[in-house]
Order: C-alpha cells, then sequence, then structure tokens
C-alpha cells in the first residue's frame, strides 16, 4: 500500500492559495528557483514516519520543511511576512483542505520550530524564515 | 480514620530531570539518537562532516554532551547549519531531526521545552 504523496499535495495547496500567490505569485517550488530576485517558498520532505502502535502504512507522520525567502529587496519583513502566512496556511487551512488535497486527509499540525535562518551562499547572505512542519496525513 | 494530607511539590519535575538517574536514562536516549544522526551525516560525506572540526575523529562528528537542561546532540560540523538545514545550493539533509525520529523520540515545538 502505497502512503499518500503528502509534500506534493501540501505544496500545490500553498501554491494555489491566493493569500500566498498575492506575496510571491506560485513561487513554491522544490529546487531554488533560477532567478532570485523575487521571494519564494522552498519545500522539502524530511521524513515520512507510520504513527505507532499502527502495524499498517496508513496515519503517517510527514516531516516537512519550508524555507521562506525574501527578494533581493524585500530583508526580513519580507521574509517574515511570507514565513508567518505559510505557518497559518498549514496550521489552520490545511487541515480542512480536504478537498484540494487530491483525497487526501490531514488530520493535524504541528509547527515544531520557526526560526529565522539567514541563507550565507547568498552574497550578501539572503533572509530566510525556516519553518520545520509535522504534518499528520493518511490517504 | 486516619488520612494523610496530600501536599504537591512544585519543584517536582525539576528534581525528578535532575536526578543522577534520570539524567543518565536522558543521556542513553540522546546516545541513540547520535548513532542514527550519524548515519545520516555520513550519508552525505564519508566522514560526516563537510568541514570537519579539528582533533574530531571521521565518523564521531556527532556528539553528545551535557548540560544544565540536560543532554544535548551536537553536530561539531563547521558545515552544521547547511548540513541540517540547507542553502540555495544545498537541500536539507536534517541529520539531528532525522536522528531523533529514529531514535523513536518525538520532536516538539515550544510546548515541549
Amino acid at each position: 500500500m502505497l502512503i499518500p504523496d503528502a509534500r506534493r499535495a501540501v505544496a500545490r495547496f500553498l501554491r494555489e492559495h491566493v493569500d500566498l500567490q498575492a506575496l510571491i505569485g506560485e513561487r513554491v517550488r522544490v529546487q531554488t528557483p533560477s532567478d532570485t530576485s523575487e521571494p519564494w517558498v522552498r519545500y522539502a520532505q524530511l521524513d515520512a514516519r507510520r504513527q505507532y502502535p499502527q502495524r499498517t502504512e496508513h496515519l503517517i507522520a510527514f516531516l516537512l520543511q519550508f524555507d521562506c525567502y525574501a527578494g533581493q529587496d524585500g530583508g526580513w519583513p519580507e521574509a517574515s511576512l511570507i514565513g508567518r502566512t505559510v505557518r497559518a496556511l498549514l496550521f489552520e487551512e490545511l487541515p480542512e483542505a480536504t478537498d484540494l488535497l487530491d483525497g487526501i486527509v490531514v488530520t493535524s499540525v504541528d509547527i515544531l520550530s520557526d526560526a529565522d535562518l539567514p541563507d550565507v551562499d547568498f552574497k550578501p547572505s539572503r533572509e530566510r524564515r525556516s519553518l520545520t512542519v509535522q504534518v499528520h496525513a493518511h490517504a | 480514620m486516619p488520612s494523610v494530607r496530600f501536599v504537591p511539590n512544585p519543584v517536582f519535575q525539576a528534581q525528578l530531570f535532575a536526578s543522577p538517574q534520570c539524567r543518565a536514562a536522558v543521556r542513553a536516549h540522546a546516545e541513540v539518537a547520535r548513532g542514527f544522526a550519524q548515519t545520516f551525516a555520513n550519508q552525505l560525506t564519508p566522514g560526516g562532516a563537510i568541514i570537519p572540526r579539528r582533533g574530531v575523529p571521521r565518523g564521531r562528528t556527532i556528539v553528545v554532551e551535557e548540560t544544565e537542561l540536560g543532554s544535548a546532540v551536537v553536530n561539531t560540523d563547521h558545515g552544521a547549519a547547511i548540513v541540517e538545514w540547507g542553502s540555495r545550493n544545498s537541500p536539507p539533509v536534517a541529520p539531528l531531526r532525522r536522528g531523533v525520529q529514529a531514535a523513536g523520540l518525538t520532536l516538539r515545538g515550544d510546548e515541549g521545552r
């Protein structure tokens, strides 16, 4: 039995949400975009663990990271606003968005970490708000 | 009929966690998490670090340190922030977060402190 592709569904949920589109358009990507002058959100799946004591692959805890980058001129206020918007959408709206998630049911969302982590691979470093989120979901 | 009045100890949890037995139990769990974290770090580079710290043995770049608050699993790699969180050119490897989960422990937000 295949576990659901929650990473892809959650990313699409964010990409198509009007509140986030107002800030970054549809720049929710799994890789850094080639044009980094405008803000974007990059996501990654770190883990997907079956919820003990289940013995079937039903309820899965997806550990996801969302990096909310400011644009070239946006600075911390922009990174902060994008990060707080993503956080609110995931925590408040994602569990209610079954119709938008290809049938995936999100039972709860935990915000595990919400930190200012400038990306020093940029010169000068680029402002980034990084969220670690656990999404509990099943098909 | 005899009775006993129960008086809660407001510092019970602090005293419990400060006890040698509890600290030993926490350290044992930290060592398990350390082992898994090292495995994940070694997947990135064979020595476990992209910028190794001088004097740290290869493959033992993640250590357990004792602090006032308990045991801490620490990545001694000078590039640990990039390894854990990623950057524009690197996806996050997250050995510490994944190591904690692989050990059967639970990552918690602020309410877990």
